[in-house]
């Protein structure tokens, strides 16, 4: 039972500080979406960390198997939802021109990606993948040429 | 430890409404009220253990699933303004 016990309080303790360092970032960082990042770390790393030791002391402490099952469930479900929910929150944001925001202060993307994510949002296609991935990193090549050009 | 750790959540709890309620936009105040369902869904399981009865879990499960209906919900109502449409209305198809 010792054993049981110090292992379970360790991932315990690691959950806690995933759990209480997301609600730490998710007041103190600067933009919308550094504080989804901070969210999502309390959403996946706490929740696994905590229920892994919830399920320890269910199935030995406690003798209730059953528990353990559903902290389980709830894992691989919630494992499934949050980072979907993240997601889900992070493109309505760009949606709505919520500009990230870059190390100095000044917005690296500019109108541009929003306005693209806009235009090719009309089709089925550009839903499941709205932009390739080298059209966005040109567009952030391009924003930061422009920011460059206008500071100079 | 059972009651370390809901003193823990309820801490966060606590620093994630103040986000909530003072998040400049819609999405920090949708985001942070997200966060704390999940925090409730830990906090309910860890006191389901504190108190010696650990079929609360069936509760958390439950509040995990409305959750995330909640968030999706929420969201899908400030981006059409309304809950019955889609993404496509019947004139684009």
């Amino acid at each position: 039972m010792l054993l049981i016990d110090i292992i379970s309080g360790v991932f315990i303790f690691i959950g806690c500080l995933f759990v209480f360092g997301g609600a730490v970032g998710l007041v103190r960082m600067p933009d919308f979406y550094t504080r989804l990042h901070a969210a999502s770390v309390t959403d996946t790393g706490g929740l696994l960390f905590i229920s892994i030791g919830l399920i320890l002391q269910a199935a030995f402490v406690f003798d209730n198997p059953m528990a353990a099952i559903k902290i389980a469930l709830t894992i691989v479900f919630l494992f499934f939802t949050a980072p979907t929910a993240s997601h889900a929150v992070a493109k309505a944001a760009l949606m709505a021109n919520i500009i990230p925001q870059c190390q100095n202060g000044k917005s690296v993307v500019d109108e541009s990606l929003t306005a693209l994510y806009k235009d090719k949002d009309k089709d089925l296609s550009s839903v499941l993948m709205p932009v390739d991935p080298p059209e966005i990193i040109s567009n952030f090549a391009n924003a930061e040429a422009d920011n460059k050009d206008k500071s100079t | 430890m059972f009651l370390a750790l809901v003193i823990v959540i309820i801490l966060s709890l606590i620093l994630v409404m103040i986000r909530a309620l003072l998040g400049p936009t819609l999405y920090d105040r949708l985001l942070a009220v997200n966060s704390a369902g999940t925090k409730v869904v830990i906090l309910i399981a860890a006191y389901g253990f504190l108190t010696g009865r650990p079929d609360f879990v069936d509760i958390a499960l439950l509040y995990a699933l409305i959750n995330y209906i909640a968030t999706i919900a929420v969201l899908k109502f400030f981006e059409y303004g309304d809950l019955g449409s889609g993404a496509y209305q019947e004139d684009d198809l």
